[in-house]
């Protein structure tokens, strides 16, 4: 799977899971709500009775005139019986300081009370209230139900969000498949010309032949060369993947003087001030292709963006390789999405805005550190750290 | 010595006249009201009840069985008319108004609820 292929499926599966997850937890707040005030209103019920029944008990002792009067009550049911200055006449239970006698069903704390006025006033009774804790095993059991179907229907739509995503990318997974082997095939079909071309020239200079036109073979070389880097960067992104790295002590210096030499018709016709500051064996573990590459698209981004007869310094030390330009310059918010793939500071130049994003890829493989600083018409300095080195 | 007979005449005095004052209430209530209620079976705790049943509230009682014994009629009585066909109306009360108060809560004492309705929790079954 592509990189931009995962990105996007990702940010599909967050998408689709938050929106379902949003959608459920309203959903079961709703039904928890709702079954809440079903419980609740059970209990509701239960204790009219038990106030029915009390009340039928006072009409009874109020008729019988001995010392005891004996009042049955169902636990868990607590009881107050009030009378008409709402002192309590017989009373197991302590009421609230916020307790409203003239609300029929109130909560407190946990405690459900019922409050029931009768008349005529038996035994000198007005208010029964009557009190039980509200059920919370049977309220910790729904909410334990409900966790439980959330947590299985989470599974669930996390597995169908996931070939949903699959189908949704599909188009996209096709269109970068057919790129990648539009690349691929160009890039093959460009390969022999290019080398072939390449080859040529270097014979007809090594022969001498190119006299009077030394210019005119200065600029197919420049633009062979150009070709074949592009060739270079190409294969270079199709097989990033698939890649295996051959990473070993790499004299850096070496390879450095070595590339420099072969930009060197590109920095001539440019015609570059070419300071260098090389040390000596610098060695850093790399891949060499790896190497090659973050070498060749650093110093042909300075010589392309370059001014004509403008600076060009470069530098390395065994803790940085640092290339600084006098071209146009890049403002901020073009540094900062600088790096993307198609994305270019410059589009007087040619190229596909490749270079920058296989320098970036490189540095997060090895993990060295990259600044770059930058000013408008001042011209652009890259610093590359060999942190991990 | 006439001194000492004097002050002791005094105390005496003083001391008979506290206990007049303290007058055992429940005895008092036995001998003013229910010694004539008892021997004409005016069924007195059921007539409490209906004042408990209609009023509810104690000073509420207070102030109607007083206002009865005041001015007794059928208006001022809690009883129903047919009751004093077998119960006549009694005279209006020649007792002093602190006497009167201190019987009537005599009689909402001896004969008031509290204490008297006992709370027996069952299992849910």
């Amino acid at each position: 799977m592509y990189h931009s292929e995962k990105r996007s499926l990702y940010r599909f599966l967050t998408i689709y899971l938050l929106s379902t997850f949003l959608l459920f937890a309203v959903g079961a707040t709703v039904f928890y709500t709702l079954e809440k005030h079903h419980l609740i209103d059970n209990q509701r019920q239960q204790m009219k009775q038990e106030g029915e029944y009390i009340h039928h008990q006072l009409i009874a002792l109020h008729k019988r005139f001995s010392t005891t009067l004996p009042l049955k009550l169902h636990a868990p049911y607590k009881i107050a019986l009030l009378n008409m200055d709402k002192k309590p006449v017989a009373s197991n239970l302590s009421l609230p300081t916020s307790f409203h006698l003239d609300t029929e069903y109130q909560i407190d704390n946990g405690t459900l009370f019922y409050t029931r006025k009768i008349e005529p006033y038996y035994l000198g009774v007005v208010y029964i209230v009557l009190a039980t804790p509200v059920d919370e095993a049977a309220l910790s059991k729904l909410r334990e139900n409900i966790l439980l179907f959330m947590f299985a229907a989470g599974i669930f739509f996390v597995i169908l969000g996931y070939f949903l995503g699959r189908l949704f990318i599909a188009p996209m997974r096709d269109a970068i498949g057919m790129m990648n082997r539009f690349i691929q095939d160009t890039t093959h079909e460009l390969n022999t010309p290019v080398s072939t071309i390449l080859t040529n020239l270097e014979l007809i200079q090594a022969l001498n032949k190119c006299n009077g036109a030394k210019e005119e073979m200065q600029r197919i070389e420049i633009a062979s060369k150009t070709i074949s880097r592009i060739y270079d960067d190409l294969t270079y992104l199709k097989l990033n993947h698939a890649y295996h790295r051959d990473i070993r002590p790499l004299n850096i210096s070496a390879l450095l003087q070595e590339r420099i030499a072969y930009f060197s018709a590109a920095i001539s016709a440019k015609q570059l001030q070419l300071k260098t500051e090389i040390a000596d064996d610098v060695v850093v573990p790399m891949d060499q292709d790896d190497a090659l590459r973050l070498i060749d698209n650093l110093l042909s981004n300075a010589i392309k963006y370059n001014r004509t007869g403008g600076d060009l310094r470069i530098a390395l030390s065994q803790e940085a390789l640092r290339i600084v330009d006098s071209g146009e310059g890049m403002d901020e918010e073009t540094l900062k999405r600088v790096h993307r793939r198609f994305v270019r500071a410059n589009s007087s130049e040619g190229g596909f805005g490749i270079g920058l994003d296989i320098v970036h890829q490189v540095i997060h493989n090895y993990q060295f550190d990259i600044t770059f600083r930058s000013k408008r018409h001042e011209g652009t300095e890259v610093i590359i750290t060999w942190s991990s080195a | 010595m006439i001194y000492q007979r004097f002050y002791m005449i005094i105390a005496i005095v003083g001391l008979t006249g506290t206990a007049c004052a303290q007058e055992n209430s429940t005895a008092s209530l036995g001998k003013a009201c229910l010694s004539c209620h008892q021997a004409q079976q005016i069924p007195s705790e059921m007539i409490y009840r209906r004042y408990l049943m209609h009023y509810a509230s104690k000073e509420t009682i207070k102030k109607k069985i007083a206002a009865y014994l005041k001015h007794p009629s059928t208006d001022t009585s809690i009883m129903p008319a047919p009751f004093f066909r077998k119960f006549p109306l009694k005279k209006a009360t020649t007792l002093d108004d602190k006497r009167l108060e201190r019987l009537i809560e005599a009689y909402i004492a001896h004969y008031d609820v509290d204490g008297k309705i006992v709370i027996v929790t069952q299992d849910e079954d």
